[in-house]
């Protein structure tokens, strides 16, 4: 039927949003519009369905808004679960972040206690390994890959130039606050990837895996701080843990 | 709801349900289009000192949740959708009889292949049912780029035009 009004207008006139004529007119053209009387019924269908759990989204927005994101540079993504495949794809990429810096361990080579970690930036359609000292670009996505030979728990930090610090993991709009709990050993996707903003300068991602004997708050206070990593790798708990950095630069392309 | 002074709040629990509503249709995934409206959210969040339009927030967050489906759509790539049509993983649900059919499916194979305003184009034409003046006047663009954009993509993927029935 000609004259059919496009989705949004049919969409404000549902939210009651069109102006009076136009009211009158759209309801008319429904009236004997068969085709746009079923898109009216899927767009009141959809709106009926989120309706019913608007207050839970909400609550969750809510704590996406009140995360510290944006100011520092970085935003929390939830992408679509990488499918097997995609995980198969990048468990196969070499191992970036390592146990022990003079130990090189493949992905594949799996023993107890091996624990690497590997980041993988997304920039349009492309996916592609992140390297020590790599160029990233604002926009880029980047999700992390842990690969471990025992159960355990996982916290992970951005530091940017100026030394300030953002959670990766654990997410800090969640409580209670703890680390991540990994309750399988294997090769995992993290949920949730990071977009860089625009923001330039050196930044480092360091991330501690711990058995599950070593106290939760104590691998998240090993995190605080470069001294307080350094004082925690001295320590007695060090020997049930692994950790990682990866430098890299953000830069304007 | 016109000026600029309405909160997040305000803004989400009066549009939020037909964001959704326009993200499912894009996405054909309601898992997907959940986290797409909270994307939407946090950009028109951030972005909100610099809204200045004068009809509605709609169409405001209308452009927002298209760019944010279009990069999920962009993901879904990895997912075995693939740009000759194959698919390896379940394609996107059937659309209803009646809609203009390659839309829905076309949108996933080629937001792959296109920019981000052509995709916008695409939607307002092959989705929406937009002419081409109210995806002009939607945009904030020219009637001649979409009129090129829609040439330049037909011309490039042997589609119909947008509204003739299947
Ligand atoms: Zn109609």
């Amino acid at each position: 039927m000609p004259n059919c009004p496009n989705h949004l207008r049919l969409s404000q006139w549902a939210l009651g949003e069109a102006a009076p004529d136009e009211h009158r007119s759209l309801a008319a053209h429904v009236q004997g519009c068969s085709r746009c009387a079923a898109e009216l019924a899927d767009i009141q269908h959809n709106l009926a369905d989120y309706q019913s759990h608007a207050a839970r989204e909400w609550q969750r927005l809510q704590a996406r808004l009140a995360g510290p994101t944006a100011p520092i540079g970085w935003q929390r993504w939830r992408l679509p679960v990488l499918s097997v495949a995609s995980v198969a794809v990048a468990a196969s990429l070499a191992v970036i972040l390592l146990p022990n810096p003079t130990t090189v361990v493949a992905p594949e080579v799996r023993f107890k206690g091996a624990v690497s970690l590997q980041v993988v930036a997304e920039r349009g359609v492309e996916q592609f390994e992140v390297k020590a000292n790599a160029s990233l670009h604002a926009g880029d996505a980047l999700r992390l890959v842990l690969a471990a030979g025992t159960p355990g728990q996982f916290g992970a930090v951005l530091v940017d130039a100026m030394q300030a610090r953002t959670w990766l993991y654990p997410d800090p709009a969640r409580a209670p606050r703890a680390p991540l709990q990994l309750s399988a050993a294997g090769t995992q996707p993290l949920a949730d990837s990071f977009v860089l903003d625009a923001s330039q300068g050196a930044e480092r991602l360091i991330w501690l895996f711990c058995e599950p004997a070593v106290a939760g708050a104590e691998l998240l206070r090993a995190l605080e701080s470069d001294i307080a990593l350094a004082q925690f790798l001295q320590g007695a708990a060090a020997e049930q843990c692994h950790h990682g950095v990866l430098p890299f630069t953000k830069v304007v392309p | 709801m016109t000026d600029a002074s309405h909160t997040v709040e305000e803004l989400f629990h009066r549009y939020a349900p037909v964001l959704f509503d326009r993200c499912v249709r894009i996405l054909r995934d309601r898992a997907d289009a959940e986290d797409a409206v909270q994307e939407t959210f946090v950009l028109a969040h951030r972005h909100l000192g610099s809204f200045r339009y004068g009809d509605s927030y709609l169409p405001w967050l209308y452009r927002i949740a298209s760019r944010v489906c279009f990069k999920v759509l962009r993901t879904r790539q990895r997912k075995g959708f693939t740009l000759d049509g194959r698919t390896d993983a379940a394609p996107a649900p059937a659309p209803r009889p009646g809609e203009a059919l390659d839309a829905q499916r076309q949108l996933v194979l080629l937001a792959q292949s296109v920019d981000e305003r052509t995709f916008q184009i695409l939607v307002g034409a092959y989705l929406d049912g937009m002419t081409q003046d109210e995806i002009a006047d939607h945009l904030g663009i020219s009637r001649r780029a979409v009129v090129k954009r829609l040439t330049q993509f037909r011309a490039r993927f042997g589609v119909a035009k947008e509204g003739s029935d299947a």
